[in-house]
């Protein structure tokens, strides 16, 4: 009888909030002020995305690309709309920015992640009121290049 | 036979197996496609290391800039960003549009870990300075 009801308390172990459960060097109330608690996407978090670093961002400008006598190349980047998102610069957040990637997902064609609770969808209005991008034109990434059928035809 | 680098190596087989090589240096370019090698590869799909290098993804985007094909730019971003996460080797790219994105749907950012690019980050002063990046006429 007492064997039975030693049973009993492992349910209540898993209903338990696992606070004390991660020693990490992280501070455990800025995690969860960051993941709104969500205790999987906290270990997600450190296991998968705290260890990577970041890349250093850069600009540039094309006003600098005019001057230097590059007129060819900038009208080229100007043409597919890239502007914006080359010469976006300021305020960086590094912490959040690896939030960002470790609730980001993907699915039905919109990028959707959260941060600090805050629902994110990047639709295609977000995309042109922040980067300038618009979501239209051949779609090509790396490994998948047969869209561009010219291109495979040069080489 | 032994290799200096795998990715020599690597570059190697591809070769004897009788397709065209996937990879190519940026000695090989002009001085202006040099440059749109460097934005490809730093800002468009920047990856930790290894800049000299254009790989196929890279060539295509470069081939498309300089030929007017459009591209839809927010497919090439998020298929970037969605191998960042993925791949353990991958450093984060896109701080700055990201920052923009976090921003833009108001996140409270106070009180977190800040930093600003600076010029240190701009591509045109610096490395167009130090690789004597200067275009002479029309050629």
């Amino acid at each position: 009888m007492p064997r039975r009801s030693r049973v009993a308390p492992s349910d209540d172990e898993s209903s338990t909030p696992p606070t004390s459960s991660s020693p990490n060097v992280m501070n455990q109330g800025r995690l969860d002020i960051w993941f709104e608690g969500h205790e999987d996407r906290i270990q997600t978090f450190l296991i998968e995305i705290n260890r990577k670093q970041i890349i250093l961002p850069k600009v540039i400008r094309m006003s600098r690309l005019r001057a230097k006598n590059f007129g060819n190349l900038e009208q080229h980047l100007k043409a597919q709309k890239l502007k914006t998102f080359l010469e976006l610069s300021g305020k960086v957040y590094p912490d959040l920015v690896k939030v960002f990637y470790a609730n980001l997902k993907f699915s039905n064609g919109i990028l959707k992640s959260s941060v600090k609770g805050v629902e994110m969808e990047i639709t295609r209005q977000a995309w042109k009121d922040v980067a300038g991008l618009r979501q239209r034109g051949v779609q090509v990434r790396k490994g998948e290049t047969s869209a561009v059928d010219e291109f495979n035809k040069v080489q | 036979m032994r290799w200096t680098s795998s990715t020599r190596c690597n570059n190697q087989c591809v070769r004897n197996q009788g397709e065209q090589a996937r990879n190519f240096h940026v000695g090989r370019l002009r001085v202006e496609e040099r440059l749109l090698g460097m934005v490809v590869t730093k800002i468009i799909m920047p990856r930790g290391s290894n800049h000299a290098t254009l790989n196929e993804g890279d060539l295509v985007v470069m081939y498309c800039i300089q030929n007017g094909v459009m591209l839809d730019w927010t497919y090439t971003i998020h298929d970037h960003m969605m191998k960042a996460k993925r791949l353990t080797d991958f450093k984060l790219p896109y701080v700055v549009l990201i920052s923009k994105f976090i921003e833009h749907f108001g996140v409270d950012v106070e009180g977190e870990l800040e930093e600003s690019t600076s010029l240190l980050n701009h591509v045109s002063t610096l490395n167009m300075h130090r690789m004597e990046f200067t275009k002479v006429g029309n050629t």
